[in-house]
Formats: C-alpha cells, sequence, structure tokens
C-alpha cells in the first residue's frame, strides 16, 4: 500500500513536470475505481463516460494542490462525488436544501418491518437493480455515504476526509441512511420484507 | 449499554470502526439480548443487497483520450509558466490544416500592428520634445510658449546676414 502510494506522488510529481504518459498511468490506475463510483449516480453510458472524463481533467487541473497527506484514490474519489453531485445538481436534483436537510429534519431512525437478505435465487443484476432503484429515492447525501462505505468499502475516516464531515457525522448519517434505504425497498418491493418471507 | 446505545453501534461495529472499549460492552450487551442480536442479523441481511450489477467496463483508450485532453489544454490550476493558448483561428476554423497559415496571418497583423504603435509613439515624441516645461516653470492654458519679440528680431537679423552673404558670393 505504501508502495503504491510513493508510486502516486510519484506520478503526480512527473505529471506535473509535463509528462503525459504519467498522468496516463494515474488515470490507468483509478478509471475502473472512478466508473464504478460514478455509476451510482448516473445510467446513460455517454453521460457516465463525461462525468469520468471530467473528474480526471478537474484533477489534472488541480493536480498542484495535491499534497499527498491523503491517498489519491481518496483525493480522486472525492473530485468525483463533487462532479457527480454537480451534474445532478444541475440536471435539478439538489444535493439537499437548508430546509430540508434530512439531518436537521426530527425523521424516524428505526424502521417498521426488516428488509431480507436477497433470495439465493435473485439473479444478481436483480439485486443490484433493486438497491440501485432504492438508493435513487434517497437524499444524496445518504446515498454517497453509502455507496462510499457499502459499495466501495471506504473507512469512516476516509469518507469523512473526503466529503468534509467528522466521523461522528459519518456515522450518524450511515445510520439514517440505511434505515431509509430499507424503507425505500419496503415501499418498492414489499415483498422483499422480511415478514413477508417468513409468511 | 441500553438497547438503544447498541442499536446504533451495530452498524460501526459490523464496519469494523470500534475500538476494543467501544465494542466490549456492545458484545456483552449483545450476548444478553436476543433483539439486539436480531438488529446485527437484521443489518448484515442489508448489507447483502449492496451489490455492484457487473463488472465496470471501461472503454477502451480512455485513460489515453483523457491524458491527451489534459495536455493539450494545458489547464492545470496554477501554472508556474503561463501555458500557450490555443490558436483563436484553429478552434473557430475547427480544421488543424489551418493551423500554420492561420499563425502566419496572425503573425503578420501583430507586427504590423507594433510598427504603427511605434511610429506614432515616435511622433508624438517629437512633436512635444520643445514643449516641456522645466521644473521652475509656471504652468499656462496655452501650453506652448509663445515666440518673444527678442527672439523673433533676432531670427530675422540671422535670415538677412545669410540673405546678405548669399548675394554677396555670387
Amino acid at each position: 500500500m505504501e508502495q503504491e502510494a510513493a508510486s502516486d506522488a510519484a506520478l503526480v510529481s512527473e505529471t506535473l513536470a509535463g509528462n503525459q504518459a504519467s498522468f496516463q498511468l494515474l488515470v490507468e490506475r483509478y478509471e475502473t475505481r472512478v466508473y464504478a463510483l460514478l455509476r451510482h449516480y448516473v445510467k446513460n453510458t455517454s453521460e457516465l463516460e463525461d462525468l469520468a472524463q471530467e473528474t480526471f481533467l478537474k484533477a489534472y487541473r488541480r493536480l498542484d494542490g495535491f499534497e499527498g497527506h491523503s491517498s489519491f484514490y481518496t483525493w480522486i474519489y472525492r473530485i468525483g462525488v463533487n462532479t457527480a453531485l454537480d451534474h445532478l445538481k444541475k440536471r435539478g436534483r439538489s444535493p439537499i436544501a437548508s430546509t430540508d436537510d434530512p439531518e436537521v429534519l426530527a425523521e424516524p431512525t428505526q424502521v417498521e418491518g426488516r428488509i431480507a437478505a436477497p433470495h439465493a435465487a435473485l439473479e444478481r443484476a436483480e439485486v443490484a437493480r433493486v438497491a440501485q432503484a432504492a438508493l435513487e429515492q434517497l437524499p444524496e447525501i445518504f446515498r454517497t455515504v453509502l455507496v462510499l462505505r457499502e459499495y466501495e468499502e471506504l473507512a469512516y475516516q476516509d469518507i469523512a476526509d473526503m466529503l468534509g464531515i467528522s466521523i461522528g457525522t459519518v456515522e450518524s448519517r450511515l445510520f439514517r441512511a440505511r434505515a431509509r434505504f430499507k424503507q425505500a425497498v419496503l415501499e418498492l418491493h414489499p415483498e422483499y420484507g422480511a415478514d413477508a418471507d417468513e409468511d | 449499554m441500553n438497547c438503544n446505545q447498541a442499536t446504533t453501534l451495530i452498524g460501526p461495529y459490523l464496519d469494523g470502526e470500534l475500538n476494543e472499549a467501544q465494542a466490549g460492552p456492545l458484545r456483552r450487551h449483545l450476548l444478553a439480548c436476543a433483539g439486539c442480536r436480531t438488529g446485527v442479523q437484521s443489518h448484515k441481511d442489508l448489507q447483502r443487497w449492496f451489490v455492484e450489477a457487473e463488472p465496470v467496463v471501461v472503454p477502451a483508450g480512455f485513460a489515453a483520450r483523457v491524458a491527451q485532453a489534459a495536455f493539450a489544454g494545458e489547464s492545470r490550476a496554477l501554472p508556474t509558466v503561463p501555458a500557450p493558448q490555443p490558436t483563436p483561428f484553429v478552434v473557430a476554423a475547427g480544421r488543424a490544416e489551418d493551423g500554420p497559415r492561420a499563425e502566419g496571418r496572425l503573425l503578420r497583423f501583430v507586427l504590423g500592428l507594433t510598427s504603427v504603435a511605434a511610429a506614432a509613439t515616435i511622433m508624438v515624441v517629437l512633436s512635444t520634445r520643445d514643449n516641456r516645461l522645466s521644473e521652475g516653470a509656471g504652468l499656462r492654458a496655452d501650453e506652448r510658449p509663445r515666440l518673444t519679440m527678442d527672439h523673433a528680431v533676432e531670427e530675422l537679423e540671422a535670415l538677412q546676414r545669410a540673405e546678405g552673404a548669399g548675394i554677396a558670393g555670387r
């Protein structure tokens, strides 16, 4: 891991010195992870490619500001998340407004009912489709922490650094996000409720 | 630890985010509380929904295209040396073959403009050179100093002397 970080730092230095091939190597190293992250925000293939390209071009323009205190992938993820949220905002889906901040509003943190684990017979693609549909129901701040934790498996500290929030806020958002995700699945697919499964 | 406290810690516990001082009391609570153990199972069930549909497929040549676009734009923030901007003619025309010719036209235009500006500057300097006032001179509304009578007489006498010399020389 340390060697990888050093190698990233070297590629950043070489890019700053004008080496295009080094920047291409950096992109090759992280393109799959950036794509995986961004496809939780957009579905269309060309839109996804545009967002991924925009993410890396922004990274290139800001490369002087990368100081190596954090790993390159958390840095590029941060740019990717912000690029995706900006994109959604332009499309008319506001990530959050102060008046409807789910963290400010008193909301139930416990959801009645449980969802069962996906049935073994359910196709992987169908499980992913249900989860994605539920994610799209969530306010962006909840979707983002769930994506970063559940799909990208980032540590709370990395998520906190990436989003500029405290670890306590990450915990709080994740707790609420999971409750809202569960609620969304049950609303979209009552048949996946644990109680329904037991019947 | 009560059930409410345990409920909020189950997620971080399964995510491996609790230290031993936090995890120990939770484990003891879970051993004693069947309801919270169900909560743990419920959390695990939930996590099994987060699967990727299919492997990510990045289009072939994506990295090369991005790197090329980045360096073609030279748009990195705070460059040490100002990056050259693309020639407007090339961008406007959108045809690479117009580039050198367009650059030549632009160069000739800039050089011509520079020459005109230089000539204009020289003319202005020459025309105002005699008008500069000494530090002690007072300011006047009519800035060009008028000829005094003495000066005019001296010039007339000089002309007459020159004419006289010319006539004598014939």
